[in-house]
């Protein structure tokens, strides 16, 4: 989980309530009990599995990385693809290291570009 | 502590009821049908959130053992808290009591008695600290001691035979039993005018 950031469970009830979702209405969305959801939001219990996550990301509007990063959680998908070039990949993480978000932004748009032409 | 709270007549509180539904109905411009939206009201209206938990472990409270029902329904830290066991979708023989519990919190205890809550800002949150909730409300006054000793007194008189509690009455309950069973048996064969048996009247 990314440190000093608000826990998961604080984070998706106040976006819940912001828009002024109920929740038994948002468990229902999820397909868990209000029960468990709101054990969840009070950070007791662990976030939900990756689909739920995801889910909820669907609901309250925000990204499903960052939300899957509050949850301690990396994409099932990001995992295959450095499964699949794990040197190579974890080399080109480890030269991000030290970066700012907008200069790993412009190297994944020049990674784009390679890629396209 | 225990806070006195004053005696509202039974009108001024169908008042306030009226009065919450109207408004409701006129800021989010809907016309309330039954089943009254009391998740909505709660939730979106009074801005109250709602969560579920186990009371009694929260509260330190012992549940009295007699069945499933807890002694405690809800409380008010500036959020609703319900008990677990009155939860509608893992429960749905209790979604009359979660809607009258949350009603009761929200509708009764928020609006009618919110002005009595310490103003105390560490209370915007149940789990910021070991502060105490504004209401309590429990579905029983009874003290879960008393409850247990009767439940033993019951018990004691009943002895387990092939799978079913087999209740001994003793002096004078076995008269008792026994002019209700032929109460209950001369009613059966007689229609329901047979509950003024003149076994009652003894001789």
């Amino acid at each position: 989980m990314v440190s000093g950031r608000e826990k998961f469970g604080a984070f998706i009830r106040r976006e819940r309530e912001a828009k002024e979702i109920g929740l038994r209405e948002m468990a229902k969305m999820i397909g868990v009990s209000p029960t468990y959801l709101s054990k969840v939001e009070r950070d007791e219990f662990p976030p939900p599995a990756e689909d739920k996550v995801k889910a909820i990301a669907k609901i309250i509007g925000c990204d499903t990385d960052d939300l899957l990063a509050r949850a301690g959680r990396v994409s099932t998908d990001i995992s295959e693809i450095i499964k699949r070039h794990p040197v190579e990949l974890a080399a080109l993480l480890r030269t991000t290291k030290g970066l700012t978000a907008d200069d790993i932004a412009r190297l994944a748009r020049r990674a784009q570009k390679v890629k396209d032409e | 502590m225990p806070k006195k709270v004053p005696y509202l007549q039974e009108e001024q509180i169908e008042r306030d009821a009226a009065a919450l539904l109207a408004e409701f109905a006129q800021t989010r411009s809907v016309v309330i049908t039954p089943p009254i939206p009391i998740e909505d009201i709660v939730e979106k209206y009074l801005k109250l959130g709602i969560e579920f938990d186990d009371m009694h472990r929260l509260l330190k409270y012992p549940r009295s053992d007699l069945g499933f029902d807890p002694d405690i329904l809800g409380a008010i830290w500036r959020r609703i808290v319900i008990d677990e066991s009155l939860d509608p979708e893992e429960n749905p023989s209790k979604e009359g009591r979660y809607r009258f519990t949350l009603a009761h919190e929200g509708g009764g205890h928020w609006r009618l008695h919110r002005h009595l809550f310490a103003k105390d800002p560490a209370q915007v949150s149940l789990f910021n600290g070991p502060v105490p909730p504004s209401v309590v409300c429990r579905s029983s006054q009874a003290k879960p001691r008393e409850k247990r000793r009767l439940l033993n007194f019951v018990l004691s008189n009943c002895s387990w035979d092939d799978g079913e509690v087999v209740a001994t009455f003793r002096q004078p309950f076995d008269l008792l039993a026994q002019t209700t069973a032929i109460s209950t048996r001369a009613a059966t064969n007689s229609g329901p005018n047979s509950a003024k048996s003149e076994i009652w009247l003894g001789n």
